[in-house]
């Protein structure tokens, strides 16, 4: 089974959906019960609607694995009464039609381009998943060479797409929609033999849609520019011919024009560039430019050391790359201006979780007393309540969990009144989807951001209750993984329906790199806890008392509960592996 | 800590008498307790765990434990009878020390020399001979490691690494289970089984959960969760004693199973127990000072409500709610007790809503730790018989 979230469009209607793809009929109601379950457990945000997308000969079997009442049934439907959920059979064509189970969907106009933005968004959540081996990098001080003997820092191995059967019969399913229509298929170019899996499942879903005994197509690979001249079929209208990437679809254009194919007849499954309309062979499958780093550019630089791509296999010795030094002056201005001028107060606590049903945050803002006593942080807020605060404002949304949220909420409530916003009513993050209607804006005061996830989930859960109204986040400290993940996350936060854009505010913003939920600290908790001896169970017990964070003792330097282990000017490190 | 007090735990202890015993050790957070080497009728009707809260109870309110067991002498099989109940294998395992009848203290490491084979037998699956009689219990115990040894909480057929298994391998799990102690179970339905595998899964997956750590989200450096499965044959009298001493709804509930003459009453008795907050203290993230008894309730409500949970993931909250369906689908009877409520709902004769409404709950005097959750399913309901 594969699932994937992602918005969609069909007209002026937008919604977040999970897809859970079954490509095959994977086992009982009960296997389908678990896999549903363990399957939704990894994503964190309610859908908006639930689409379940299986072939059509297996329809019989599916409609009596989600009866209503039963397991499967149960965990399917267990966002609950509002979130619809679709059970969409595909024919061979790929074309699925909608069957409520729960609910009716809004998503019914177009099937056809609900399930190519599936088919999209599907392929393209492969990508971004297995992005470092989908986009492989030229190592530092080399270049690739590509089988077109052009040069480039990195190179598209689309056969790193999919792991495992889910993933292979999803894009059997994408080439299914994509294949040409009215055309009797019997031959299948492939520019290299590592997307044989991806075909594979295409031929596999032929045979089960025709009911044939065997295989009514067959493929071959020609090994890129260097073999496509001896593959050209003497004739090509059975053909259809699928290429694996292509920077620029130039192989696909190259080879319409050489095998006399129509535009039907090409396919380049991953691209950076839009197929653009007229060019013949220049259909593709999905542009993953937005995952690369240099989609942008042409031809770097020359004097670098050469590395052949050879099919799947580079060809090169690499030489070790030059070690390099970070001292003091490297570091990021948040540094100086925010970590060390704050550092004795408490800001920043160490392994402290906010309340007992979330995360440990291996570095937690402890900002409470900042949002009341810094009196630049308060001239900010005042400016930012007067500035963006809207006198139509009905919710002003708060985390009754975290005092620091109250805090700033209390201040933006004190802020209001003075500016003579009085009708509007406080609420907690947890009832604000159940309360939550209507068009009055909505101010939300979250002191710390991380991953954002809290301010999507609200997002999301706002517009499943049909609030549609202008929203402002209020968020004074940023701590995000780096910048790219913040500015993924501000844009996916702002930009609401109907062209309405929300506003995101925040007083500082510090990238604090990859932290890992199960941090050294609960780690070292792990072993710890079993040491039988005073020093160790007063150690176990700091570790595991999340109230308070470390409070200092990031480790210990020998078996004295009083010492404190300390490090010289220079020290740096960071995880990795 | 009072370490004069000393509370004893009789072998024929019913639901009244733990209620008081409870109500002694958060008073007087007693050192000592005193244990008897097995229950009378292995605990059934969830008086094993009931007798686990108590243990659960103790193990919280006072700092330092000493189980003073009913033992003569130590022989190697002296511990037998202990090792084979859940409370015994938990009450040795999690005690500081232990001591003989006459109070000469016994190693740990020989008392709990006949549990090995027992929980060798359960890792391995093989579940029929693992315990005497028609009586299993799984456990999950967290303490401190013996010299030498590992953790093995999660060390069970109930986890893969440290998750809870999946649907698929539970029902198999609850398929052996029912095996070892139901001679009869071959001919249960698969879809009885089912039902019944999720039941046991959904209550164990809470104690993962929410059972592990303290209301700040803290992990116990010592706690228990199991899993027992009994099989209980009881005559009219004994149901009567058990009605008597848990109450007018268990009295209720019993009259409808009372077997006529001579004839016993045969059930499956399935316990779910952990040592945590307990559902109210989770729900509301408030120690039990600052709940009331009317707090309580509304935890207890919201618990049993779809779509409502203490879990971050959305896609949660719809456990307990699954629970008292599936109890339907099968007659089933179930008690739970957490904090200081006590829930009992039955839904043997088909009527009233499978949903739990504020008059099921009720108020007792004493907050207990954890939670216990006891399932009776008659065998005529299990096998189709009725």
């Amino acid at each position: 089974m594969y699932l994937f979230e992602t918005l969609v469009k069909l007209g002026k209607i937008e919604r977040e959906i999970l897809v859970v793809f079954s490509g095959q009929l994977e086992g009982s109601e009960l296997t389908y019960s678990q896999l549903i379950e363990s399957g939704f457990k990894k994503f964190k945000n309610r859908p908006e609607e639930v689409f379940f997308i299986y072939p059509a000969y297996i329809d019989k079997a599916v409609t009596k694995i989600f009866a209503k009442g039963g397991q499967a049934y149960r965990n399917i439907v267990r966002y609950g009464d509002d979130i619809p959920v679709s059970l969409a059979p595909f024919d061979k064509c790929g074309d699925v039609v909608l069957k409520p189970l729960n609910g009716g969907s809004v998503l019914t106009s177009d099937a056809a381009c609900l399930r190519n933005q599936i088919v999209c968004k599907g392929v393209y959540n492969l990508a971004r998943t297995r992005k470092d081996q989908v986009i492989q990098k030229a190592p530092s001080g080399t270049v690739f060479i590509k089988p077109s003997d052009k040069e480039y820092d990195e190179f598209i191995k689309a056969s790193e797409l999919a792991v495992g059967y889910a993933e292979n019969q999803f894009i059997g399913f994408s080439l299914l929609s994509r294949a040409p229509r009215g055309r009797d298929i019997r031959r299948i170019y492939i520019d290299t033999n590592s997307i044989s899996s991806f075909i594979e499942a295409l031929l596999y879903y032929w045979v089960k849609f025709s009911g044939a005994d065997c295989k009514q197509a067959t493929y071959h690979s020609y090994s890129s520019y260097g073999g496509k001249d001896q593959a050209k079929p003497e004739d090509s209208e059975d053909v259809w011919l699928v290429i694996s990437a292509s920077r620029s679809n130039s192989m696909g254009i190259d080879m319409a024009a050489d095998w006399k194919l129509e535009n039907d007849q090409v396919i380049t499954l991953l691209s950076y560039t839009p197929t653009q309309l007229g060019k013949v062979g220049d259909e593709i499958l999905i542009n993953i430019a937005p995952l690369s780093e240099s989609a942008e550019r042409e031809i770097v630089n020359g004097s670098l050391m050469k590395v052949k791509v050879w099919g799947e296999n580079f060809t090169a010795e690499v030489e070790k790359p030059n070690p390099v030094h970070i001292r003091a002056e490297h570091k990021t201005p948040a540094i100086s201006k925010l970590i060390i001028p704050n550092i004795q107060e408490g800001l920043f606590k160490l392994n402290r979780k906010v309340s007992a049903d979330l995360e440990v945050n291996s570095v937690y803002f402890d900002c409470n007393e900042y949002l009341e006593t810094n009196s630049n942080f308060v001239d900010w807020l005042n400016k930012l309540t007067d500035w963006y605060i809207p006198s139509k404002t009905s919710w002003l949304v708060y985390r009754g969990v975290d005092e620091a949220s109250v805090t700033l909420a209390d201040s933006i409530e004190k802020r209001m009144h003075e500016n003579g916003i009085h009708d509007f009513e406080k609420i907690d993050i947890s009832d604000a989807y159940k309360n939550i209607k209507g068009s009055g804006a909505v101010v939300v005061a979250m002191p710390v951001t991380g991953s954002g996830q809290t301010l999507l989930k609200l997002n999301r859960n706002l517009r499943i209750s049909g609030h549609s109204g202008n929203r402002i986040f209020i968020s004074p400290f940023v701590v995000s993984p780096s910048k790219s993940a913040f500015d993924q996350f501000r844009s996916s936060l702002i930009y609401g329906p109907d062209g309405m854009k929300y506003s995101f505010l925040s007083y500082k913003t510090v990238h604090i790199g990859h932290t890992d939920n199960d941090n050294s600290w609960l780690q070292e908790l792990r072993v710890v806890e079993h040491f039988d001896s005073d020093f160790w169970k007063h150690r176990a017990n700091l570790l595991r008392d999340h109230r308070n964070g470390l409070e200092g003792a990031i480790g210990t330097p020998s078996l004295r509960i009083d010492e404190r282990l300390s490090f010289t000017r220079d020290f740096a490190f960071w995880g990795g592996h | 800590m009072n370490k004069m007090s000393n509370i004893q735990l009789k072998r024929g202890v019913n639901f009244s008498e733990i209620e008081k015993l409870a109500e002694k050790i958060l008073a007087e957070k007693p050192e000592k307790l005193q244990v008897p080497n097995s229950l009378t009728f292995s605990g059934g009707f969830g008086m094993e765990g009931a007798v686990l809260q108590l243990l659960g109870t103790w193990f919280r309110a006072s700092s330092t434990h000493t189980l003073h067991t009913s033992i003569q002498d130590l022989k190697p099989d002296s511990f037998d009878d202990l090792c084979n109940s859940l409370f015994g294998l938990i009450a040795l395992r999690l005690s500081d020390s232990i001591l003989l009848s006459g109070k000469d203290e016994v190693n740990l490491i020989d008392a709990l020399r006949p549990a090995i084979p027992i929980l060798n037998n359960i890792r391995s699956e093989k579940f029929k001979p693992a315990f005497k009689g028609l009586y299993l219990a799984l456990p999950a115990i967290k303490s401190p490691v013996i010299k030498g040894g590992i953790n093995r909480e999660f060390d069970s057929p109930l986890y893969n690494k440290e998750e809870v298994v999946g649907a698929v391998k539970f029902n198999k799990i609850t398929s052996n289970a029912l095996l070892a102690i139901i001679p009869r179970a071959k001919d249960i339905d698969t879809s009885v089984v089912s039902h019944l595998s999720e039941i046991i899964r959904e209550l164990f997956t809470n104690t993962h959960r929410h059972g592990r750590a303290d209301v700040y989200g803290n992990s116990f450096d010592k706690n228990f969760r199991g899993i027992i499965f009994n099989s209980i044959s009881m005559t009219s009298k004994r149901l009567d004693d058990i009605a008597r001493s848990g109450g007018g709804d268990l009295s209720l509930f019993i009259a409808d199973w009372k077997p006529e003459g001579d004839k016993q009453f045969k059930a499956l008795d399935i316990t779910v127990v952990d040592s945590g907050p307990g559902y109210a203290r989770r729900w509301q993230k408030l120690d039990k000072d600052q709940l009331t008894i009317e707090l309580e309730k509304e935890s207890i409500l919201a618990c049993f409500t779809k779509h409502k949970s203490t879990d971050s993931a959305d896609s949660s909250g719809s456990g307990l709610s699954n629970v008292l369906s599936d109890l339907k689908a099968l007659r089933g009877w179930f008690r739970l007790r957490t904090g200081r409520t006590l829930v009992q709902k039955s839904f043997f004769n088909h009527d009233g809503v499978d949903a739990i409404e504020l008059k099921d709950i009720k108020a007792k005097k004493d907050f207990l730790e954890g939670v216990v959750f006891n399932v009776v399913i008659p065998l005529e309901s299990l096998l189709g018989d009725r």
